[in-house]
């Protein structure tokens, strides 16, 4: 092993191990936090080794910066991340899993529980709302653009779906057979049921896409 | 080693306000706002997780940032208070003193009972 004497090898071994153990953080913050790290080597604008040296030591390690930027709380002595709420003590900070398994649950029920007696849409309810992984609007998004998931094309369906029952009619008189038609239900009109019927068959899929994109830890 | 955790366990809710607090007065770039925190006695030991933390304030809307020319090189990131993070700071200035005193009042009632044993 060689030993590095030079500032700039210094500093740029430090950045390099900085940005290695950032990767597990988002690409925008992994950004932000090295050219924060990067500006602040600069400022102290050090040029001899060991005003370098004591720059980087009061920095902390890569490790310890990176670990406080994943467990949403500050490191400190001894190169171990403060347990936070959800890690084991003295574990390296693990980047928490964005969908748990109820959070899954909650995005498959959502669009789809409503056909499980419709029980299955206020369980989805419930599990997004007693969810971390979602913002306050978001969950107001995912219950009111469709309640009731897709069931409600159904119900939709029934009330465009109007049945007409046509038939020959012998007149009272008895003179010329006329059609006539029956109808039952209540129709909405096309240029109305085909673009609620659209909205009804993307609204569900566009919202849960949306909100298994953004689930994070921490966030509502 | 217990005495290493209390400092931890006792920044891990405090650190925050005092970043707000240097602010309140004036804003300040990253690096002087950090140098600042760790003059002060055990209030930081690892200089480099009050970017993290900045990071978190901003994104909380209890500071927001701007770019401003430097004289003595590239521009800096200049860290304010907002509204929010003023109310937050006024509100856990209230709640600390609350919360020493009873500390102190509990330690000295301690002391005291000690006394006459």
């Amino acid at each position: 092993m060689t030993v590095v004497n030079d500032p700039n090898t210094l500093i740029d071994d430090y950045l390099a191990r900085l940005e290695r153990a950032a990767w597990v953080l988002p690409p925008d913050r992994r950004t932000e936090l090295v050219e924060e790290v990067r500006a602040h080597i600069a400022e102290a604008g050090s040029d001899d080794e060991v005003s370098v040296r004591t720059v980087l030591d009061r920095l902390g390690t890569p490790e310890e910066i990176v670990a406080a930027a994943q467990d949403g709380e500050q490191v400190f002595a001894g190169g171990q991340a403060v347990p936070g709420g959800h890690h084991p003590v003295g574990g390296a900070a693990q980047p928490e899993r964005r969908l748990r398994a109820r959070d899954i649950a909650a995005l498959l029920l959502l669009p789809f529980g409503g056909f499980i007696f419709v029980i299955g849409w206020f369980v989805g309810v419930v599990l997004l709302w007693s969810s971390d992984r979602w913002r306050t609007s978001e969950k107001w998004l995912a219950t009111l653009v469709l309640p009731f998931g897709y069931v409600g094309v159904f119900v939709l369906g029934m009330m465009a779906g109007q049945t007409c029952v046509s038939g020959p009619e012998s007149s009272a008189a008895g003179q010329t057979a006329t059609v006539a038609e029956t109808c039952s239900g209540f129709a909405l009109p096309l240029w109305l049921g085909i673009p609620l019927l659209a909205v009804q068959l993307i609204g569900p899929a566009l919202v849960t896409g949306l909100l298994a994109q953004r689930a994070a830890p921490g966030r509502g | 080693m217990v005495a290493a955790n209390v400092f931890t366990q006792l920044r891990r809710g405090t650190l925050e306000y005092c970043v707000l607090a240097l602010l309140r007065g004036r804003e300040r770039y990253g690096f002087e706002l950090v140098r600042a925190l760790g003059d002060i006695d055990v209030l930081v030991t690892s200089e480099g997780t009050i970017y993290p933390l900045l990071g978190r304030l901003r994104r909380d809307g209890l500071v927001e940032t701007s770019w401003q020319e430097s004289e003595s090189g590239p521009p800096r990131r200049y860290y304010r208070l907002t509204a929010a993070g003023r109310r937050a700071l006024d509100g856990f200035t209230e709640d600390w003193v609350r919360f020493r005193d009873s500390v102190d009042e509990v330690l000295a009632q301690g002391r005291q009972d000690d006394g006459r044993e």
